[in-house]
């Protein structure tokens, strides 16, 4: 689904990711563990197509796509989403409003029709309540006022309605209590399929105990040094990142 | 009457002839322009809210020497040099050049336009009828300037009188100059007898790369004065310029402050306070001017009047087409105690480029009776937390003066002046 | 963001976009051009004026002569020649159209392109329970065409164009006209006064809820002419009315005036609602032709309680020179002011507001969202006055400014007086660029980067929005979204 080759990445005059390969096939959960400027949001954040990063080389494929030629919003109408670390709040745009514009953005990119209120209106509440989001919450703005832990779960029941083929989940356990955490997880795990994928990125193995990877790999200044199964994350968890690399 | 002003200043420029090397071509200039336009107009946007009437009623007399000495307030705390200028003419004897001479030049403005006459004016820039009168009878003035490197701890403080000076005028002219990286902190102070004065000034300041100029103006003129004061700073990258001047005296007060950020990561400090009394205009007009990228800008003015005391504000922030990444903030606050008091503001913004941060925020209304109850509540007299409530509000502006004996001195003189006005507070508390 | 060449080509789609700028062929009347005592007897003569009416706009046009045009305003433009410009035309009529099967069915055409649904208004008419609009459309310089004119007669209401108040009411007219704005107010009342050629008039009378919402919708049409429409709206003791107004003007590219005046006057406990969607033609890209409009708005709140209500989304014209204002003259009386302009290309806007706070217990509101984007200059003014009689007065003011290109200017002009110490006046300004992390943000779930952008400036007006009537507060929000096209850059 997702393959990455060699991948460099620069701000400015400065190397971020140097060199960094990755495959992530359908039905599979992976994990990318590092620590602060390792260059993992720097990644999650190319791969979702912010122009604040300079691919120098390398390539990224979705789907058999060359991604790196799509705007952000055609990756995401071929079926990428990005869980942001820190979202955005935007005043003035319900939430209601900014998922629904979303979904038939995404449709339209598809050659689909849009959906109907109704039909739509259904489908946010059903996906809010699984989430034990309070539907209240949809009429507000995007995020504004929203607690660390209300955004992640907003994130994840936009995440829900768009149904991507890949998630890449940039440190979306960042600032949970341990309820928001499980919510969260269930989120997650819900949007596991034999035909999505999704791509963890954590500082911390706490998460993982909730949504068990198939693969984890360890980040470390720009490149991944290691990879391996759900036990790597204990490793690390117990010995630091130095004596596993 | 423009024609009285102008002939009357005109033979006082003339009769100024050769007492400043070098400055005579420019001195005609400036009286040819003022011949043309005069004090501002009633209605020139700038002087909205001022009133220019004593200076266009006559022409004011060159100052004479007072014929006693006047007395010499105390220093406030350490000082690097202490510059005494009575009447509009520097003071030898009054002043104390301690160890300044050692670290920086020193020099009467007399002996600095010789050299670089047209590179000393300038930084007056947009000049009215009233810089313009400064330069036409520029006689006076310090020149101070900070080699780069040179660090002066100790505040320079210079001190204006004047006495027995009634419908005369002192046009005085400053000139600061820091190399890179120098440091130096001045402390303005000016006080007067209740003579009808002017006391006209200019200060002009240059802050090279990476310089510091921290600068403090104490404003006590008496009632009787018209007290004009502009203020030029051009700021250099990474330089740093900070200046609050506070207002208490003089029947007819206008600062001005005028700073350009040259450079990038220059950054303003642009504070104010003003106690206006009865009958008093105190009038502020700001301009930061952000020229280039990466600069900052931050102003608090505080104004509260009392009784037919009138304040007013008139801050502009200018952002240029390629200045992009400034932050400019900006926060004016009035207190007014009294039907008969008035408060005006102009919080202006013109921005030209994009990506930008800039705000202002403006309040005007009374002390909160609410939290005045509070405290007598706690056993504190109403006067004590009129007071109280006073100094907190104008806390902002003076927790950012960085010397203490100075902030302390600012702090003291708004609770003397609050308690100045506790006769008539209490008998408002009462009937309320 | 992406590159500015492509930033630009969509703007150059964009500015051939102006969906209202199609010429309607019909016969004219005009009056001679240029501007004289003659033109003026011409005009009154021609709507069949009594001669107090004629005095009244010869004494304006006598004053008009000797005053001189503002130039306070951050707006530039080429001194505009009054001579070169008719000052009358209208389609010319049989006998004046008694119902709009009379109307030249060009004209009514033409409302149906600019999606005014007289007909079906009228249609509807029958119909119990729907929403009702009553239109008048003023077309060049006379109103055609007053719908639903019988239903609000039965109420009380009165709803008609100025020249007939003027045959109908002249008492009325008399007592309020130049009440509010006085004939000397401005250069550009002055003139109004003299050479204005329609517009509507309305009454509610006291305890009256006008039971529907009235719209004027304004079109100027034939070329060289200027726009000179006169608003006049009375609510007597107790009594509601909301009242719309929009405005288009086909593309030319001569720049044409439009100097209109409307005079708001709510007496005690009444309340008047006023809602502009303007969106003349803004002028091309290289910002050729497009209407300079100069218009004097204003509202005395008399009464005791009394409530004017500002709504305004301004996103046409080439020029903007415009503050609705509300002079609180009744106790406890209320003024707001909500307000979204938006200027693109070479647009220049200089509006705001004044509140003039004269009664104790007086309060006032003041939002306004400028959108500031291509080559354009968006300038919001505004005044806060407080006088010494004036106790407790509150008003609380926010002005943001959104800049969406690198190459515009905004500004913020504030005015605030103060004469009574119980007055609680704060204001609020922030001048920031279009959010990068917002527009990520939204892309990263699927919007295109102009979806984005509209969404966003929507976002950024909501408080605006959600002051206008249902009915505009689409069409206003589709009309934000069409004038910043393209202009992320």
């Amino acid at each position: 689904m997702l393959k990455i080759n060699d991948l460099h990445i620069s701000v400015g005059d400065k190397e971020i990711v140097k060199g960094l390969s990755l495959e992530i096939k359908p039905g599979e959960t992976h994990a990318i563990m590092g620590l602060n400027g390792a260059g993992k949001s720097t990644l999650a954040a190319t791969i979702a197509g912010r122009d604040d990063y300079d691919v120098t080389s390398g390539s990224i494929e979705f789907e058999g796509k060359d991604l790196l030629e799509l705007e952000p919003h055609e990756r995401v109408g071929e079926g990428l989403f990005l869980g942001f670390q820190y979202p955005v709040e935007i005043p003035g745009v319900s939430n209601l409003n900014f998922l629904r514009t979303a979904l038939n953005s995404i449709r339209k990119y598809r050659g689909l029709d849009e959906m109907s209120a109704a039909e739509f209106m259904k489908l946010v509440r059903e996906k809010a309540k699984a989430l034990n989001m309070d539907p209240e919450m949809l009429k507000r703005f995007v995020n504004v006022g929203f607690s660390g832990g209300e955004k992640k779960r907003n994130e994840m029941v936009q995440m829900a309605v768009l149904d991507p083929k890949l998630a890449i989940l940039d440190e979306t356990d960042s600032g949970l209590d341990i309820d928001a955490l499980k919510t969260v997880a269930e989120g997650i795990n819900a949007q596991r399929r034999d035909d999505t994928a999704i791509l963890l990125i954590t500082h911390y193995q706490r998460l993982l105990s909730y949504v068990q990877p198939d693969v984890v790999h360890v980040m470390i200044d720009g490149r991944i040094v290691k990879s391996g199964g759900k036990e790597l994350a204990l490793e690390l968890e117990e010995k630091g990142y130095a004596d596993v690399a | 009457m423009q024609d009285d002003l102008t002939t009357g200043y005109s033979a006082q420029s003339a009769a100024l002839k050769g007492t400043v090397p070098g400055a005579d071509a420019l001195r005609a200039k400036a009286m040819t322009d003022f011949g043309a336009q005069g004090f501002p107009h009633a209605k020139a946007e700038d002087w909205r809210y001022s009133d220019l009437k004593a200076l266009r009623a006559g022409v004011y007399a060159p100052v004479d020497a007072p014929k006693v000495a006047p007395e010499v307030p105390a220093a406030m705390g350490e000082s690097a040099a202490r510059f005494v200028f009575v009447n509009g003419r520097y003071a030898e004897d009054l002043s104390d050049l301690g160890d300044l001479w050692q670290a920086a030049s020193i020099r009467p403005i007399a002996n600095h336009f010789s050299s670089s006459s047209a590179r000393t004016d300038e930084l007056v820039r947009g000049k009215d009828g009233i810089a313009l009168l400064n330069t036409a009878l520029l006689r006076d003035g310090m020149v101070i300037s900070v080699p780069a490197g040179v660090e002066i701890d100790d505040p320079v403080e210079i001190v204006h009188i004047m006495t027995e000076a009634a419908g005369q005028a002192a046009h005085l002219r400053h000139v600061i100059e820091l190399g890179e990286g120098a440091k130096l902190t001045v402390l303005e102070r000016f006080i007067g007898d209740d003579s009808a004065y002017w006391q006209n000034i200019i200060l002009q300041a240059r802050v090279a790369e990476g310089a510091s100029f921290s600068h403090f103006r104490l404003q006590e003129e008496g009632l009787g004065a018209v007290h004009t004061a502009k203020v030029y700073v051009n700021v250099d990258a990474s330089g740093q310029y900070h200046v609050m001047n506070m207002t208490m005296g003089a029947k007819m007060a206008r600062f001005e402050a005028h700073v350009r950020m040259l450079g990038e990561e220059a950054d303003a400090t642009v504070d104010g306070v003003a106690l206006t009394g009865t009958g008093q205009v105190h009038d502020t007009l700001t301009h930061v001017d952000h020229v280039v990228p990466f600069a900052t800008s931050d102003q608090i003015f505080r104004t509260v009047a009392d009784a037919r005391g009138k304040t007013a504000f008139a801050g502009k922030v200018t952002v240029a087409k390629d200045a992009q990444k400034t932050a400019a903030d900006q926060s004016f606050k009035a207190l007014v105690f009294d039907r008969t008091a008035e408060a005006n503001a102009k919080p202006e913004l013109e921005i030209f480029a994009d990506d930008v941060k800039c705000s202002h925020g403006a309040t005007i209304g009374e002390l909160d009776a609410k939290a005045i109850f509070y405290l007598t509540s706690r056993g504190i007299d109403p006067v004590t937390a009129r007071r109280m409530l006073v100094e907190a509000f104008t806390a902002g502006a003076l927790e950012r003066v960085t010397v203490d004996s100075i902030r302390d001195a600012m702090m003291e003189r708004i609770g003397t002046w609050m308690s100045s006005r506790a006769d008539r507070t209490v008998a408002e508390v009462q009937e309320a | 963001m992406a590159g500015t060449a492509e930033a630009q080509k969509q703007i150059a789609e964009v500015t051939g976009d102006y969906k209202y700028g199609f010429v309607t062929d019909i016969d004219m009347d005009m009056a001679p051009k240029g501007l004289s005592e003659e033109v003026i007897r011409f005009i009154s003569a021609k709507k069949e004026e009594p001669e107090w009416m004629l005095e009244w706009r010869l004494k304006a046009y006598a004053m008009w002569l000797k005053m001189e045009e503002p130039d306070w305003a951050k707006v530039s433009f080429p001194k505009i020649d009054y001579q070169d410009a008719y000052y009358f035309a209208a389609p010319k009529k049989k006998d004046g159209p008694k119902s709009l099967d009379e109307v030249d069915p060009e004209l009514l055409a033409t409302y149906e392109k600019l999606g005014i649904p007289i007909r079906e208004q009228e249609v509807l008419a029958g119909v119990q329970g729907s929403a009702k609009v009553a239109v008048d459309a003023v077309f060049d310089s006379v109103s055609v065409a007053t719908t639903f004119r019988e239903e609000l007669k039965k109420a009380g209401v009165i709803f008609m164009s100025i020249s007939e108040a003027i045959r109908e009411y002249p008492d009325m007219v008399k007592k309020y006209l130049a009440s509010v704005v006085p004939v000397r107010d401005n250069y550009f009342a002055a003139l109004n006064c003299a050479v204005f050629t329609d517009g509507t008039f309305v009454y509610v009378p006291k305890g009256v809820r006008c039971p529907m919402e009235l719209s004027t919708y304004f079109r100027i049409n034939a070329e060289n002419t200027g726009q000179f429409e006169r608003t006049l709206i009375v609510a007597d003791e107790g009594s509601y009315v909301s009242y719309l107004e929009g405005c288009t003007a086909p593309m030319r590219d001569e720049n044409q005036l439009h100097a209109a005046v409307v005079e708001l006057v709510a007496l005690d406990d009444a309340e008047i609602k006023y809602s502009t969607v303007q969106n003349w033609y803004p002028g091309d890209k290289n910002g050729k032709g497009g209407i300079y409009n100069f218009v004097t708005k204003r509202a005395l709140c008399k009464g005791k309680n009394s409530k004017v209500s500002w709504t305004q989304v301004e996103t046409g014209s080439a020029v903007t020179w415009k503050y609705p204002s509300c002079v609180l003259a009744g106790e406890g009386s209320v003024g707001e002011f909500y307000s979204v302009a938006v200027t693109n290309n070479y647009q220049q806007a200089d509006t705001g507001t004044k509140m003039i706070h004269m009664a104790p217990n007086t309060r006032s509101t003041i939002i306004s969202k400028g959108i500031s984007a291509g080559k354009s200059q968006n300038t919001y003014r505004g005044l806060v006055k407080v006088l010494s009689g004036a106790e407790n007065v509150r008003n609380y003011t926010q002005c943001d400014s959104l800049l969406v290109s690198s190459e515009c200017g905004a500004h913020t002009v504030p005015y605030i007086e103060v004469k009574n110490p119980t007055a609680q006046i704060e204001h609020e300004a922030t001048t920031s660029k279009i959010s990068e992390d917002q527009l990520f943000y939204c892309r990263a779930r699927g919007l295109g980067e102009e979806e984005a952008v509209a969404m966003i400036v929507n976002g950024f007006c909501k408080e605006v929005m959600q002051h206008l009537p249902m009915e505009f507060a689409v069409e206003a929000q589709k009309l934000l979204g069409i004038s910043l096209e393209g202009s992320v850059g």
